[in-house]
């Protein structure tokens, strides 16, 4: 009930939050602008500048294809992140001794870097689609797999119990207990997973493809294009923004109705 | 209960490398995949050589310059949104937009800046690695407990101790566990910093192998720097966790961080 | 001994099975351990006729908990058994729990939660649930979601559902013992008020002697591994609770209750 108050008083408060709000993007953009005076042109652009150059981009088309390129590795390499993550995770839950066993790979696999990941799946499957998905999903399924194994390990014996009392089926109280009850878990998995896997993929592509925002914006580093690099690196903003905004927290929302006061940081 | 863990821990770590190695030798692979005994005899060689140490000195050094402004940035920042609504509003899109900003962006951009220096790895992973901890101390400092907080007042304890022993220890764990975690970005940012802008270090190594199309060098230069990161991540720094925050139940596998 | 109120209104629309009666026939209970064999209770024999409330009052480590798991099937006894009957002779009747935490589902509403349990109920309407809510006052919560809810509203949520599967018997294992004393005391006098529209039999355990004498038509006091203590609970119902019948009562009851030592 407390926390539905504080929510109420902020809720009040909205316009000075919305001052501060607007506060702070001015701000932001006058640094931006003075660091575009600071700097020769070519190393930091103004940002109408540079929103021209992205602007070209798009209505070149070449932005959708590398942008398209990216997006579609990173929905296979997050499709193929979540399969394996949720299953070691399942399994880790299940009992103490495939815990144990299963804990290995997830903690040496937290300690590998994304770039030799990228290194090693692009001498083995060269320019392919497997190339930055492998590097992907190797480098992204332990978190999954932890944040799936927390919700396993979350379930409340309690409703267990009761189910049981009452004679709940299986497949019943996976339904409406198990799943509900892990769904933050998987929820956050989820996030961080689709969080990952956008930079791992962009990593990945430096190496392991001709095609993408990672291989553009290295091609312009190595061209010395730096305002271009400015380009890409503000379109792929937006396009993150717009998965975030119109897709991640309307879903979240949807999924978490009944916990009203919750409160989700972005990366779970 | 330690034993049978430990037995547990070999068997499924030699049930991934004879997995490997079957694949490798079974299916005649090994100059795609490597193998074990391959990369086994190429880290040995490598060891006594003693060719890694200048490059892992380099790669460490510039992971804790990084952390040191990870640190000092996130921290000020954490306390700063923590304790104030309004900085709270004014940074929370900059927290957002940095959460999700791919790492490849911070390496670039830092490449183009600041060239082969020390200051590039430095600044990149500061870049990707400070939201983090922003947020961790951020969420510290907003969930103090307020009773507590007043149990100190009720008892009229003095401001400063109240603040010493209720509100640094409260905090502290969120801190440790922020800046663990942006230890672990503060790596992965190196590496993939000395991979576009550097001429020495794990990452360039790396890159080195690859274009070489060495499978078996790149998995030796990453074999020895995971063993490293295991060590610290492991050996020194969850020990520290567990005996600074004996009172907290904890049961994290840690070391997380997205590349 | 049932005291069934049948001008009630809102027990007409409810079908209930009648109550049944409960047998514990020889039941003993031993567990293994480190030490050996530790028993808890042995030897127990007891009728209790449909329709009673009876309430099973024992201090903590008298085994009152293991006993309700084993009337409630969770628990193995190692002597003897437990037998459930309905008037009609057969031994096939459902049990209804109400456990001390309400045990809800936090993602799904009050209905939902009580469709929960209506699983092979292909008869089951929402509108089920609704008259099992209205029952215990909640008629304006019916969408809501159990954080919504009070802890004594989470509890009544708890009794309707118990109540919905139409149980012969209802197993109660300290239910209010959560909830502050003005909120216990209004919830026992509705779990009465329920009682007596519905025909069923409570086994209600508790260890606080003011509540099983509000409550019970019969008292059993556990400890020492055996039935110690049977009282008939002589009051008229309502009962009022400063009345010079019920503390009278309560001293004699608490008398019998500190007979045995710890």
């Amino acid at each position: 009930m407390a926390t539905s108050d504080k929510t109420a008083i902020r809720g009040i408060r909205l316009p000075s939050s919305l001052t501060a709000r607007i506060f702070g993007i001015l701000v932001g953009l006058a640094a931006w602008m003075l660091l575009a005076a600071v700097f020769p042109n070519n190393l930091m652009p103004f940002p109408l500048e540079t929103l021209g150059l992205a602007w070209g981009l798009v209505e070149s088309g070449v932005a959708w294809r590398h942008l398209g390129a990216t997006l579609w590795r990173t929905l296979w390499g997050f499709v193929g992140s979540m399969i394996l993550g949720t299953a070691i995770g399942v399994l880790m839950g299940v009992n103490n001794y495939s815990r144990r066993f299963f804990t290995p790979y997830v903690v040496i696999g937290l300690s590998i870097p994304a770039i030799a990941w990228a290194a090693v799946t692009t001498l083995i499957f060269g320019f392919t689609l497997m190339g930055p998905v492998g590097a992907t999903v190797l480098t992204t399924f332990p978190y999954i797999a932890i944040n799936v194994w927390k919700g396993v390990e979350s379930i409340e014996n309690d409703l267990v119990d009761m189910s049981k009392a009452f004679d709940i089926t299986r497949p019943r109280m996976l339904a409406r207990l198990i799943i509900p009850s892990a769904a933050p878990f998987l929820f956050s998995g989820f996030r961080f997973g689709l969080a990952i896997s956008w930079k791992i993929v962009t990593i990945a592509e430096i190496f392991a493809a001709s095609s993408g925002v990672g291989y553009k914006l290295m091609q312009t580093y190595q061209l010395y294009q730096f305002e271009t690099a400015w380009a890409w690196a503000i379109l792929f903003i937006i396009v993150i923004l717009i998965v975030e905004y119109g897709f991640v927290k309307p879903l979240e929302r949807r999924v978490f109705e009944y916990r009203r006061d919750a409160d989700f940081a972005l990366l779970g | 209960m330690y034993t049978n863990g430990k037995v547990i821990f070999l068997e499924s770590t030699v049930a991934l490398l004879v997995f490997w190695a079957l694949l490798a030798h079974g299916l005649a692979l090994t100059d795609t995949i490597s193998s074990p005994t391959l990369v086994f005899a190429s880290l040995v060689e490598l060891l006594l050589s003693g060719d890694w140490v200048v490059h892992m000195a380099d790669t460490m050094r510039r992971v804790i310059y990084g952390f040191v402004l990870t640190t000092i940035i996130g921290t000020v920042l954490g306390v700063v949104m923590g304790m104030s609504d309004f900085w709270e509003n004014a940074l929370q899109d900059y927290i957002t937009i940095g959460l999700a900003l791919p790492s490849l962006f911070a390496a670039i951009f830092a490449a183009m800046w600041f060239g082969l220096s020390d200051v590039t790895p430095m600044v990149a992973a500061a870049a990707i690695a400070f939201p983090f901890l922003t947020q961790n101390v951020y969420e510290g400092v907003k969930n103090v407990n307020y009773e507590l907080m007043e149990m100190s007042s009720a008892f009229d304890v003095s401001r400063n101790r109240a603040i010493r022993r209720v509100i640094f220890q409260s905090v502290l764990p969120e801190w440790f566990a922020g800046a663990r975690y942006s230890f672990a970005i503060c790596w992965k940012i190196t590496t993939l910093a000395e991979l576009v802008a550097a001429s020495s270090g794990i990452g360039y190594m790396i890159e080195f192998q690859m274009h070489k199309l060495s499978i078996t060098g790149v998995l030796t230069w990453t074999v020895l720097f995971t063993m490293v990161i295991l060590f610290v991540e492991y050996g020194i720094l969850q020990q520290i966790e567990k005996r600074v925050f004996a009172w907290r139940q904890s049961t994290e596998i840690g070391i997380m961080g997205g590349a | 001994m049932s005291t069934k109120q049948s001008e009630s209104v809102s027990a007409e629309s409810i079908d209930s099975q009648s109550a049944a009666s409960i047998h514990l026939e020889n039941l003993g209970k031993t567990f293994d351990t480190k030490e050996g064999t530790e028993e808890v209770f042995s030897g127990i024999d007891l009728d209790i006729e449909p329709g009673t409330f009876v309430c099973l009052l024992g201090k903590s480590g008298s085994g009152k908990s293991t006993m309700l798991n084993i009337v409630s099937n969770v628990l193995e006894p190692t002597e003897g058994r437990v037998v459930f009957r309905n008037r009609d002779g057969s031994e096939d009747v459902n049990l209804g729990h109400v456990f001390q935490s309400p045990r809800l589902l936090p993602w799904n509403t009050c209905v939902q939660n009580i469709e929960y349990v209506h699983e092979n109920n292909p008869d089951y309407e929402d509108s089920h649930a609704k008259r099992y809510l209205d029952l215990v006052g909640l008629k304006n919560h019916y969408n809501k979601y159990p954080t919504q809810l009070s802890g004594g509203q989470q509890q009544r949520v708890g009794i309707a559902r118990a109540l919905s599967i139409d149980p012969g018997v209802l197993l109660m294992d300290e239910p209010f013992s959560n909830l502050d004393e003005i909120t216990a005391e209004g919830l026992r006098e509705e779990l009465v008020r329920v009682w007596q529209k519905l025909d069923k039999t409570v086994f209600f355990v508790t260890h606080d002697m003011t509540e099983a004498i509000q409550l019970s038509d019969r008292i059993l006091m556990l400890g020492k591994g055996r039935i110690y203590g049977d009282l008939e609970n002589p009051l008229d119902r309502p009962r009022e609770l400063d009345s010079n019948e019920f503390l009278e009562f309560r001293q004699k009851a608490i008398r019998l209750f500190h007979s045995i030592e710890d």
